[in-house]
């Protein structure tokens, strides 16, 4: 009976993955050690030209993390919505606080490893917790690596976004979440007073996906700032540079596609993905988008921590 | 849930001491932070630090539930028992169990928030409650202290403690808050200790019989008698007889002619008897000539354990001693650790009078069955009037029941943190008709059970519902606490997520006597239905408003309370963003006997301010705090 269950369980997610047969799965699940991620990560602001290292883990309106507890390696970002800033509020501050609470709850073992949508759904709720009166909205997108079962669990509120790359290919992607052009789904506290007027979406319409994840694999998790400026073949380009899965590789490619997507989304004339998705909703732009970036890149190996 | 390779911080072989951090929280007396949550909670102690060297208001903090004095100041605060000692400062505890087994050494707490509110360390000997002979646990205090108003800066709290003779994974801090400006915060334990015995020579003496000889003396005379029953076996005999027929039988001993002081006191002797029943007890000395009621009133300055050892010098001490009018009011509190079965057994005789009985905190890993309480409410309960219970883990819906068919006279039950009391139990107290004040923080209470509590007991006066998250719907608890209890004067909704203005609205208009209402975090509650300025007009009575984290508090509200309510005290509106200046200036100024107003993290009200104002209404304590 368990058996059943448990078939049913990989057909489901051979289903919802469209890539691996049921066999294939069984299998490996006997076989492997379990993996895990080796990550780097790099980012711009984009009101200042170098990388804000005084301020850990954010970058201008852009937040991240990178945490693991004993069953799963975690890592998200957090997009800040800069229109707060019209209302006198700081617009980092939400997803800034979002990302630590998310850290926290992994740190601390309080999530499992199959529901990242929980995590982001709790640490909101923890939000309105603080005695601090937090304003502000934010996208989020989590990757958490379940290292026994070596399969990915994500969760994904608005344009942020993950690909999962195996031999320059993209085997898995999230789908992008948008109430209409530019304007993503999003988390959000508003003033009292605007209640009802500040687009708010529910931490549960995170769209949830599960992927199995093969030695070697890459996730590269990033924000608008990211996918906006820089198109899938350039980042495969970079991303198949990547030889090995040391430490310090990895943050060099994680810098190398930061440093690529800050330096197209300053080019007036490139005609950048965000300019292709505007001139598809009729408007007419061009050049890149200047961004906050945030490039958060995982290799997933089942070696032991170099 | 802890991860295991981050508790055990260093095993040192050399040396044998191992060091680690508190793997989980195991019991609390109360928290900041709602049940469901991770912020201000008291489960952050357990694991590693995460906030030191910073200072202050951090959400990944410990904090309890008050601080200072303001919640004894509040129109609900209980009366205190007389004979409390002195020395028992406690007001909060939290235990936290350890992965290792260790004789301790040292401890060191992290306290980044207001620090120096520790008073009390005990560890826990859990294998003793597998001894045969005992059956029972121990608890024994490694530190004791007094609070201090420590510098308001970041600090490790290192405490060598007090030697043990048995290894333990279970540590109690106690606190005391009176002195803290604001709420405390600790940020995570680390235990030193070895994992064996360091010192054979000093295990031999410590433990209780290090104390000074008054505070050693045990709570029960049940207790003393098994120690001195070890003790005197070889020497006096007649003692442990004496002792024997205390605690068991409930006579007066017979054998007082052989002590010594009683035979030199004789020859000093008046022939007057002064009580009949007592024809032997002659040879007194001058006691014999003290009115019956001085020396009540005497004995009425000891302390419990000074009484019961008091009693058993002669038989006219005895007498007196024993006497229930000395235990009308009896605080077992302080003594937790020491009440057990046979403690409360042999409080039968003296407790026939007995009006108000705290039991907080006893009980703890089974020292008391709700057998030895039936035994004892059967035989005391009947004019009982006042009961504290909070934190009593044994406290169970059995125990209510007992409550319920005993003490019908009962006006006071406080069953805070009890958290295995549920709807079934709470039932019961339906029965107690004559109920003025209930608490219920932290219980499991639900909706129908405390409806029906209301519904009969109409004369409730005091009834606090803080942090009961069991109960789905406020509105309609409040609605009838506004229907049958008009005389409601404090009401503690700390936490009552459904609460919403509707409640509120009923409240406000049945409740006219109300003084002191807690509303901090019901997040439901809006100021655009003008809910707060309807409670100001109508409740204009109100010492004590707390408007915690209601983030739509804003000037209009102010104002209406500036305007309606000249008696108010306390003051909390701590995390708007809508209040400005002027309309916490006009609090400052219409409210005249305001003592306490926390305006922390109200982004209107900036810390220069407020230190402006501290020095134009010294009066009143202005809390701001803040998270660096």
């Amino acid at each position: 009976m368990q058996s059943i269950a448990l078939c049913g369980r990989f057909i489901a997610r051979a289903f919802a993955t469209g890539i691996h047969s049921e066999f294939q799965l069984k299998q490996r699940s006997t076989a492997r050690e379990p993996y895990h991620l080796v990550t780097g990560s790099y980012g711009f602001s984009k009101s200042l030209s170098k990388p804000q290292a005084f301020n850990k883990w954010t970058f201008g309106d852009d937040a991240f993390f990178i945490a693991k507890d004993k069953s799963a390696d975690v890592i998200g970002v957090a997009d800040g919505v800069g229109g707060w800033r019209n209302y006198g509020i700081d617009p980092s501050a939400f997803p800034h606080a979002l990302m630590k609470t998310c850290e926290r709850m992994v740190k601390e073992g309080r999530i499992h490893p199959r529901s990242p949508a929980n995590i982001i759904e709790a640490s909101y709720d923890e939000l309105l917790e603080q005695k601090i009166p937090l304003l502000g909205s934010s996208t989020a997108c989590i990757v958490s690596l379940y290292r026994e079962e070596q399969t990915i669990y994500t969760a994904n509120l608005g344009d942020s976004g993950f690909l999962v790359v195996r031999s320059d290919e993209v085997v898995h992607r999230s789908q992008e979440q948008q109430h209409y052009f530019n304007t993503p789904y999003q988390l959000a506290v508003a003033p009292p007073q605007q209640e009802g007027l500040i687009l708010s979406d529910s931490p549960d319409m995170a769209d949830s996906t599960s992927f199995r994840v093969e030695e070697g694999d890459i996730i590269l998790l990033g924000t608008d700032g990211l996918f906006d400026n820089v198109n899938e073949d350039m980042l495969l380009d970079y991303i198949s540079k990547l030889k090995d899965h040391r430490e310090e590789n990895v943050q060099k490619t994680a810098r190398n596609i930061a440093e690529k997507a800050q330096q197209l989304s300053f080019d007036p004339d490139y005609l950048s993905p965000f300019a292709l998705s505007a001139i598809d909703s009729g408007i007419d732009i061009r050049g890149g988008k200047p961004d906050d970036i945030t490039v958060v890149l995982a290799g997933v190996t089942s070696l032991p921590d170099i | 849930m802890a991860d295991e390779e981050f508790c055990l911080l260093q095993a040192d072989d050399s040396s044998g001491i191992i060091t680690q951090y508190a793997k989980d929280v195991t019991d609390f007396s109360s928290q900041y932070g709602s049940e469901t949550s991770i912020s201000y909670t008291a489960s952050n102690l357990a694991q590693r630090d995460n906030i030191y060297p910073n200072y202050g208001d951090y959400t990944q903090a410990c904090v309890f539930r008050t601080y200072g004095p303001w919640w004894n100041l509040a129109p609900s605060t209980k009366r205190r028992f007389p004979r409390t000692p002195a020395a028992f400062l406690s007001e909060d505890f939290i235990e936290i169990s350890f992965k290792c087994k260790v004789y301790p050494l040292m401890i060191d707490i992290y306290e980044t928030y207001n620090p120096g509110t520790v008073v009390r360390i005990l560890a826990c000997d859990t294998s003793a409650g597998t001894d045969v002979d005992t059956g029972r646990i121990v608890w024994s205090v490694l530190w004791e202290g007094s609070p201090e108003d420590a510098s308001p800066c970041s600090r490790i709290f290192q405490q060598k403690l007090k030697r043990t003779d048995f290894a333990t994974d279970l540590i109690r801090l106690e606190f005391c808050h009176v002195k803290a400006r604001y709420y405390t915060e600790l940020d995570c334990v680390i235990l030193k200790g070895t994992q064996l015995p360091q010192d054979c020579d000093v295990i031999t003496f410590c433990d209780t019989d290090n104390s000074p000889p008054i505070s050693s003396l045990l709570a029960s005379t049940t207790q003393q008698f098994d120690k001195l029953q070890v003790q005197v076996d070889d020497e006096k005999p007649y003692f442990n007889k004496n002792e024997e027929s205390i605690c068991s039988r409930g006579s007066p001993p017979k054998l007082h002619l052989s002590q010594p002081g009683c035979n030199e006191q004789r020859q000093t002797n008046f022939d007057t008897v002064v009580d009949t029943d007592a024809a032997e007890c002659t040879g007194n000395g001058y006691f014999d000539l003290l009115p019956e009621e001085v020396i009540q009133v005497l004995l009425g300055y000891l302390d419990v354990p000074a009484l019961c050892s008091l009693a058993s010098t002669c038989c006219l001490l005895h007498k007196h001693c024993y006497d229930p009018l000395q235990f009308t009011e009896l605080n077992l509190q302080p003594y937790w650790t020491k009440i057990t079965d046979n403690a409360l057994d042999s409080l039968h005789t003296r407790c026939q009078l007995t009006q108000r009985l705290s039991l907080s905190w006893c009980g703890s890993c089974g020292l008391i069955s709700n057998e030895s309480l039936r035994r004892f409410m059967s035989v005391c309960g009947k004019d009982l009037t006042c009961l504290y219970m909070s934190c009593c883990v044994f406290a169970n819906n059995g125990t209510l029941k007992i409550i319920a068919d005993n003490c019908m006279q009962l006006r006071e039950l406080d069953l805070q943190s009890c958290r295995l009391i549920e709807s079934v139990g709470i039932l019961n107290l339906a029965r107690l008709k004559h109920l003025r004040r209930l608490n219920m923080y932290r219980t499991l209470v639900d909706k129908p059970a405390i409806l029906a509590v209301i519904r009969s007991c109409q004369k409730l006066e005091v009834l606090n519902l803080g942090s009961c998250n069991r109960i789905t719907d406020f509105d309609d608890v409040v609605i009838e606490l506004a229907k049958h209890c008009r005389n409601l004067k404090c009401l503690d909704l700390w936490r009552s997520r459904t609460i919403t203005e509707i409640g509120l609205r009923a409240l406000a208009n049945s409740c006219t006597q109300l003084e002191e209402l807690d509303l901090g975090w019901c997040p439901e509650l809006r100021s655009n239905t003008n809910c707060f300025i309807d409670l100001a007009e109508s409740c204009r009575g109100l010492k004590k408003l707390f408007l915690t984290a209601n983030r739509t508090v804003c000037d209009k509200d102010l104002v209406a309370v500036a305007n309606n309510c000249p008696f108010l005290e306390q003051l909390d509106i701590l995390g708007t963003r809508q209040v400005t200046q002027g309309a916490t200036l006009l609090i400052l100024e219409k409210c005249h006997h305001l003592k306490m107003f926390d305006v922390s993290f109200c982004a209107g009200i900036d810390l220069h301010t407020v230190q402006n104002w501290a020095k134009l209404f010294p009066r009143v304590d202005i809390k701001k705090s803040f998270q660096a």
